[in-house]
């Protein structure tokens, strides 16, 4: 048995490799080409300035990104930092451990007061910080200019949830399709009954609903808010077969100028023409945007923002390199690249100056002025309750469920699921 | 154990019968290997009889392959099926092990859900469909192009086309075939002036949809096992019912298709297990929707289960399924594939 383990280690370590350098692998979601290269430019002036230090960044589909994560984390390829979007899923992760609270690391060198902090606090977990937001990427409401004046549409002029109901009988009769969403995907379809339910029961309300207050989701400003999503859907304003459209199909439907409004993110501002069938879209002095419309009596104002704020969550493993690196690549000059090419509201404040273009200017100054961003609650809610919402609203669309049997199986998956 | 007369010769019981052996000739190596085929009779143990045996090479055969086949099993069906009954008595998200016991509440969960009801009706659907439509459809076939005239081979690989193809690219195809702006459905439509349905975004429809794109996928290959069947069929026979008078029509339904049952019952019981499996049509073809229409018993697994984070009660769907694979495995083998020994 002696000699047998001699043996074996002599082979072991013949066979081990040499010392490697550290390796600091980032798990991402991001397709779009311009963003991917100039953060390789900040790897390679990372790698320069630090040999010994390779800076890897690894790509999954959204989906499959989403699929595959809870396997990757507990395997040996596990990433040193992974995209997140914050939210319910990341409660998860930090619970199970798979995280790395670097509240000390990233409070060191003033990492983490270069960030919004709004953006900052959808990392945290009680008062603990695990990861660096990335950007913030607000829901607004889209419009094409041409098509809204062929209606008879000033969308300017839309305040409240009634007007934008008036809009869209306009755009009917005028013989435009009002709306593009993507009914497949369905996370489309929640960003109204998020937005209405923000717009209902304000910051406050939708607090008290969270810590169970009022009945929790199964109350009465609740179901009036899916009601009002209800009315809207009973128009039939989407696009033909938009419950058979994911995302891009849906955006590219919009792009090609085929509907008036669409209720999307600020990332739509590049992906969108990207979907189009020209690969190109509508000119862009044809696009603008306004607020979700507030709901009269309703409490949310209309810069209450529903956003997407994206970071980067670090394992329990990752090495000392990688909030290094974040220094760099998350730093002031790297992302005021990103934001001088329109690509997206970095999550560094004093970027937004550097943005080009007008309509992402005029966000990425609301960013910096509301007093509430809202997480994408399909995110925010969890992975199971979150899917429950988008279910949900689907069914209220196609008219499957009703407003107030939508309401109480949101309450029993959200009390199922409480962390 | 040795005789007195000579050390080698076996004692009395177990020496060869006289006259066994020539007088005169040596008798050494004759009497070693009696000894060695029948050494001391009982004496010694059936092992030693049967590594000496002149069949010894069976043994090693057994020995060199069962383990590893053995290890295999265990590790990817035994082991997950037993790990998947564990998990389902816990509420998982997936991270870490599992730790919140839950009872027996996933499976009260499972079989309470209407979706998951759908999902095993539509499972149902493939299976009935596999066996009214594309089972009788694929026989027709086989019964047309089983000879080996050249436009037969022609046809069979056209056939067999479908098959061939990965299941996600055959349901992106039907994605793009059925979508109702720009796919072939919808060009039809508009040759006649009309509006094209949305089929993949109609309840009704879409489950349709699917079930024409899992015959489409998989006659070939019953159509394939049928031509095999049918080419299995001996020539005498069929030139004797010839020579009987019995008519085309006679020989098909009266001794082709009666020979031909065996191939029928495997290839059912294949669209079974297939239909139970369905999965990766469903994926890239609806997601399982509209409002969650066209689940299979996998798709929900995937949807409600993993995707959700809830790996526990993804388990309870994995084991409830596997025991309905089971039962109708052992059913259909009873009632299918008895042994015909009584006739």
């Amino acid at each position: 048995m002696k000699k047998l383990n001699l043996v074996c280690a002599l082979l072991g370590s013949l066979l081990a490799p040499l010392p490697a350098e550290t390796v600091v692998k980032i798990l991402h979601i991001q397709s779009i080409p311009q963003i991917r290269a100039i953060w390789q430019e900040a790897a390679q002036q990372y790698e320069s300035s630090h040999p010994g230090v390779r800076i890897e960044f690894d790509y999954l589909e959204n989906e499959a990104f989403k699929s595959k994560l809870p396997t990757l984390l507990q395997s040996k390829d596990q990433p040193s930092a992974f995209h997140s979007w914050g939210g319910g899923v990341m409660y998860e992760q930090v619970n199970s451990g798979i995280c790395k609270d670097i509240t000390s690391k990233a409070g060191a060198d003033g990492l983490s007061d270069t960030f919004y902090p709004s953006a900052l606090r959808n990392f945290m977990v009680e008062g603990k910080l695990y990861g660096l937001p990335n950007d913030a990427a607000p829901i607004v409401l889209w419009y094409n200019k041409e098509l809204c004046q062929k209606a008879g549409v000033d969308p300017t002029k839309i305040q409240y949830w009634d007007d934008f109901i008036a809009a869209v009988k306009k755009c009917q009769a005028a013989g435009i399709t009002p709306i593009a969403a993507g009914g497949k995907d369905e996370w489309p379809l929640h960003f109204y009954t998020a937005l209405l339910m923000m717009r209902v029961l304000g910051k406050d309300g939708m607090q008290a609903v969270y810590e169970d207050k009022s009945g929790g989701f199964a109350n009465p400003e609740v179901i009036k808010a899916f009601q009002l999503f209800r009315d809207l859907a009973d128009l039939q304003p989407f696009q033909k077969g938009y419950l058979a459209n994911t995302f891009p199909e849906a955006t590219g439907i919009f792009h090609d100028g085929k509907t008036a409004f669409q209720l999307m993110g600020s990332w739509d501002l590049v992906e969108g023409p990207q979907n189009a069938a020209d690969k190109k879209g509508f000119p862009i002095e044809n696009l603008g945007w306004i607020f979700f419309p507030e709901v009269k009596g309703g409490k949310g104002k209309a810069n209450d923002l529903l956003a997407s704020v994206d970071g980067w969550l670090v394992t329990k493993d990752a090495p000392n390199e990688t909030i290094d690196f974040m220094k760099v690549w998350l730093g002031k000059e790297i992302q005021t690249k990103l934001a001088a090419q329109n690509l997206f509201i970095p999550a560094v404040k004093g970027t937004a100056d550097a943005i080009q273009n007008p309509l992402l200017k005029r966000i990425a100054q609301e960013v910096s002025n509301t007093q509430w961003i809202e997480i994408a609650m399909d995110q925010l809610l969890g992975p199971d309750t979150g899917r429950v919402l988008n279910d949900l609203t689907a069914d209220l669309a196609s008219g499957k469920t009703n407003p107030e049997k939508a309401a109480k199986d949101l309450e029993t998956s959200w009390q199922r699921n409480k962390m | 154990m040795s005789s007195p007369e000579h050390p080698l010769l076996p004692d009395k019981e177990s020496r060869p019968p006289a006259g066994l052996f020539k007088a005169g000739q040596p008798v050494e190596a004759e009497v070693l290997v009696h000894q060695l085929g029948s050494a001391a009779g009982s004496r010694v143990s059936v092992w030693h009889r049967l590594k000496n045996f002149s069949h010894a090479g069976r043994l090693t055969t057994l020995v060199l392959f069962l383990p590893p086949a053995l290890l295999l099993f265990t590790l990817f069906v035994a082991l997950p099926v037993l790990e998947a009954a564990y998990y389902s008595f816990f509420n998982w998200n997936g991270y870490g092990a599992p730790t919140k016991s839950a009872g027996l509440e996933n499976f009260v969960r499972v079989w309470s859900d209407p979706v998951f009801h759908n999902s095993l009706l539509n499972n149902l659907w493939v299976i009935l469909v596999s066996a009214l439509i594309q089972i009788p459809l694929a026989l027709s076939l086989a019964l047309l192009i089983s000879d080996r005239s050249r436009s037969s081979l022609v046809f069979r690989a056209i056939f067999f086309l479908p098959y061939i193809l990965g299941e996600v690219v055959a349901g992106l195809i039907w994605r793009y075939l059925y979508d109702g702006n720009y796919g072939l459905v919808a060009t039809v439509y508009h040759w006649f002036g009309l509006e094209a349905p949305e089929v993949l975004a109609t309840v009704g429809w879409a489950e349709t949809a699917l079930l024409l794109v899992v015959v489409w996928k998989y006659f070939g290959f019953h159509m394939a096992l049928f031509i095999a069947g049918r080419q299995g069929v001996s020539e005498d026979v069929l030139e004797s019912a010839k020579i009987d008078g019995a008519s085309r029509w006679q020989t098909t339904r009266h001794i082709v298709l009666p020979l031909m049952r065996p191939v029928v019952v495997l290839s059912l019981f294949f669209s079974i297990l297939g239909s139970l499996q369905l999965f990766d049509l469903i994926i890239p073809l609806t997601g399982g929707g509209p409002s969650n229409s066209t689940n299979s018993a996998v798709s929900y697994l995937y949807n409600f289960g993993i995707r959700r984070m809830r790996v526990g009660f993804g388990s309870a769907v994995g084991v409830s399924l596997f025991v309905i694979c089971v039962f109708v495995m052992l059913f259909y083998k009873r009632l299918f594939m008895q042994e015909r020994a009584t006739r």
